[in-house]
């Protein structure tokens, strides 16, 4: 249940991905998006589904993850894709009472439901592959500049990685006092709403008082492991290098975006490309 | 011979089925478990122990076999699985954790008002539960978050306790604890089955406790199970246990290494006054 | 060389609350393996804590390494040399990564790249875990991700090494683990202040403090402080059985050393007594 979470989890590995910069991952991931809403062809869909599955073959990271990756935002998926095939012109194929279905708005439902399953797996591939750890230093330091304007990006950062770091521990804890608590009586699946919500104060306050107890003592343990904030000279046990990878990645992730352009122009199908 | 009143049978656990994570974390168990008897289980982490005893208490469906208690199947269509978990009562490692109320008296009271208990029965068993663990009267209106450690372990365990559970099973009950704390518990328990004629399910990594409390003991490994006898008879078979990775009780031990050494007239021993009357009785001193 | 010097300490947490520590003083000697034995709430942790200036004196004073602890002390640089462990492993492994966790202390330091990893790289080997470097911290068992706590402090170089009940969340294969590493530093020199109440861990070292009440109630080498049973049994602490036994057959008349430890001293002790080599009072 808890456990199906999958966006945000790390799964180590040595693939191409996995070592590329997490810096470059990060910018190319961005890059990623904008070419994948820049594409309104089928064609050049075609050429996006392609090179997403091709990345993520790279990560060799079995492919169920992906999937079960998607599965909790399957209702969104499923009601923009709704909405956007009520409300667009075109050709009427059928109609019913004030609604009007047409070939472009399937198409358009289509390409909607598509961008979300993309822009979730490439999300998913720069999750999966980079180390939270990874992932928020290469954050920390992509904004570095911002501090310049007083932003505190390292405190952030530790709390990000903090964060990451806690959530497995927080999960299995609220696991272990949900099962104590039906041990003792609680109901948590029948009811109505109000009294389903009044029934998860006993796992809740629970939940805090022992997050709190472990803020406390992890604090006092990163103390005595002479933390400090973000001091200058303070170093990084992982140095961030750019190297061939992250140039082919770029190159790779250029090519993709002319080829999007590219493919926009060809019309394939009358009325379907704009 | 006392009555039956949980009964497993071809109990299976398996996790994750059909995926590459499979696991069988328990495999074809069955046992009895009897009236007021005080039963032991040991094993290490990860050999199915602490997913057994959540199968006896209907948290866990089993994935295949059927538990009993008192005759009835507890996975019998109509069966009332929030009054089996009264009944069969499981306190959990470190179950201060689960404490949440503003008072120690109301957190107590949470399991009986769950049961459905009218105000007067459940202050009844407040009550009850708070002597049983040794709780003085001035801490009712305490909050249970400043409390001490151990304390806050026996407001838990009366938590469970207030049910007034016919079988009452502790997971490392004195884990963390110094010593005064573990024995303390452990008499506590004790009292419980005594008086409530309950049947206790000790799972402890102690095998000093285990030896000291427990009058038969399940031996479990990799979700096997491997022995199921009187305490004397389980810990006679030291060396099998240590094969297994599991310890027996020092004094146990001593006697079995004496043994090896050619006392071989010397009886297995669970504890050290149980040691002084073989040793008295071989040199043939008699007590002065 | 006293690496650790605490004279006439006492402190209490609030104004408001008796003193946890009254009047405590102790040394702890280079290359020393010390217990600090003591029921909860005997104050044993609260000394700990004053080892490395998370708590610090209300009377008295603390010197660790030549350096005084007190609220004008340079605290990063007393805990660069006095490594804590804590308990519960959970609430004290920061990343998500081994070895990235056991970087933590020296990407603090400022120590540079090629130092940081050999030092991980060496901590992880103490500590038996350098198969584990690249895994997920969260997967380890309890017995594991207290090595890898340790070895974050190792990674440090510290002087010496306090653990504060490393072992009272573990199960027995973790806590076997656990003291199997300490056994290993202490041999290679580095100075070990252990917090229990395990006495079998106590057994182990060099010398034991034995608190109650915030005070020192006895001090010695284990042969020494299990001899008096009583009166650790007085103050809730326990004996192994073995020694348990020993004083019952005391109380029964037989002249058996009291200063038993080990299951081999008691198992020679028995074996003499079988053999009628062991005289008996009152027959």
């Amino acid at each position: 249940m808890i456990r199906d979470v999958t966006l945000g989890q790390y799964f180590p590995g040595s693939s191409f991905l996995h070592r590329m910069d997490p810096r470059s991952k990060i910018l190319l991931m961005v890059f990623y998006v904008v070419t994948l809403f820049l594409g309104d062809t089928a064609l050049s869909y075609g050429l996006l589904l392609v090179t997403t599955a091709a990345v993520i073959l790279l990560t060799r990271i079995s492919l169920k993850f992906y999937l079960r990756g998607l599965k909790p935002l399957l209702f969104i998926m499923v009601f923009t894709g709704i909405l956007n095939m009520l409300y667009s012109d075109g050709e009427p194929l059928f109609e019913f009472w004030i609604f009007s279905v047409s070939w472009n708005g399937i198409f358009s439902a289509l390409f909607m439901i598509l961008r979300i399953v993309l822009m979730v797996l490439i999300m998913s591939v720069l999750t999966y592959t980079t180390s939270p750890l990874l992932l928020t230093g290469g954050l920390e330091r992509l904004l570095h500049p911002l501090t310049y304007l007083r932003v505190p990006v390292h405190d952030f950062a530790m709390m990000m990685t903090i964060a990451l770091r806690f959530i497995p521990t927080l999960l299995e804890e609220t696991e272990k006092i949900m099962n104590a608590q039906k041990a003792r009586g609680a109901d948590f699946e029948s009811g109505s709403l109000v009294r389903r919500a009044k029934a998860l104060i006993p796992i809740l306050i629970p939940l805090f008082v022992s997050a709190f107890r472990r803020a406390e003592e992890l604090a006092v343990a990163m103390e005595c492991r002479c933390y400090e904030g973000d001091r200058k000279n303070r170093t990084r046990f992982v140095e961030y290098r750019f190297t061939w990878r992250d140039l082919v990645g770029a190159l790779f992730c250029a090519a993709l975006l002319v080829g999007v352009i590219l493919l926009n122009r060809v019309i394939v199908w009358n009325g379907v490309g704009v | 011979m006392s009555e039956v009143i949980l009964k497993a049978e071809g109990l299976v656990e398996v996790y994750g089925a059909g995926t590459p994570f499979e696991k069988t974390a328990v495999n074809n168990v069955s046992f009895e478990l009897y009236e007021n008897e005080f039963v032991g289980v040991i094993g290490h982490t990860g050999s199915g122990k602490s997913t057994l005893i959540q199968m006896l208490n209907g948290l866990i469906k089993p994935t295949e076999g059927t538990i009993y208690f008192r005759g009835e199947d507890v996975w019998a269509k109509k069966y009332d699985r929030r009054m089996l978990r009264s009944n069969v009562g499981l306190v959990f490692q470190y179950p201060e954790y689960q404490l949440f109320e503003e008072t120690v008296e109301k957190d107590i009271a949470f399991g009986p008002r769950n049961m459905g208990l009218n105000e007067e029965e459940v202050a009844l068993r407040v009550e009850q539960a708070m002597h049983f663990t040794g709780l003085s009267d001035k801490l009712r209106e305490s909050s249970p978050f400043e409390l001490s450690g151990g304390q806050k372990r026996r407001v838990a365990i009366a938590g469970i306790l207030a049910m007034r559970p016919r079988v009452l099973i502790l997971d490392e009950p004195t884990a963390g604890l110094d010593p005064k704390g573990c024995s303390e518990i452990l008499a506590n328990v004790r009292e419980y089955q005594r008086e409530e004629r309950a049947t206790v399910v000790l799972v402890s990594h102690s095998m000093e406790d285990v030896a000291a409390n427990a009058s038969r003991v399940l031996v479990l490994e990799k979700g096997n199970l491997k022995m199921l006898a009187s305490t004397q008879e389980v810990f006679a078979r030291g060396e099998e246990l240590m094969k297994m990775g599991l310890n027996i009780p020092q004094i146990t031990r001593i006697f079995l290494q004496l043994r090896a050494r050619g006392h071989e007239n010397l009886p297995s021993v669970l504890s050290p006054e149980e040691a002084i009357r073989c040793l008295d009785a071989v040199t043939g001193g008699g007590r002065k | 060389m006293s690496v650790i010097e605490v004279k006439n300490l006492s402190f209490r947490y609030s104004e408001e609350t008796d003193f946890v520590l009254k009047n405590v003083s102790l040394s702890v000697e280079q290359g020393e393996f010390v217990a600090v034995l003591g029921h909860n709430g005997s104050g044993k942790s609260t000394l700990a804590k004053h080892f490395n200036g998370i708590c610090l004196p209300d009377e008295g004073t603390v010197q660790v390494c030549g350096m005084s602890v007190d609220a004008d002390s340079d605290l990063a640089a007393v805990r660069r040399r006095v490594g804590m462990v804590f308990q519960n492993p959970d609430n004290q492994i920061i990343a998500s990564v081994v070895e990235e966790d056991v970087a933590f202390a020296l990407e603090n330091l400022g120590v540079d790249h090629d130092e940081m990893h050999r030092r991980v790289r060496e901590a992880l080997e103490a500590v038996d875990m350098s198969y584990y470097a690249k895994h997920a911290t969260y997967k380890l068992s309890g017995g594991q991700k207290q090595r890898i706590a340790i070895a974050g402090i190792l990674a440090m170089r510290p002087d010496v090494l306090v653990l504060d009940e490393p072992t009272a969340m573990l199960d027995p294969k973790g806590r076997a683990e656990v003291m199997q590493v300490l056994h290993k530093f202490h041999e290679a020199g580095m100075t070990i202040v252990l917090i229990t109440h395990f006495m079998d861990e106590a057994a182990q070292a060099d010398r034991i403090v034995v608190m109650n009440e915030g005070e020192v109630l006895l001090e010695g080498t284990p042969h020494y402080v299990f001899q008096n049973a009583g009166l650790l049994w007085s103050v809730g602490l326990n004996v192994p059985q073995s020694t348990e036994l020993m004083f019952l057959l005391r109380e029964e008349g037989y002249k058996v050393p009291l200063a038993i430890l080990t299951e081999e001293e008691c198992i020679s002790v028995l074996d003499d007594l079988l053999a009628g080599r062991i005289e008996r009072e009152g027959l």
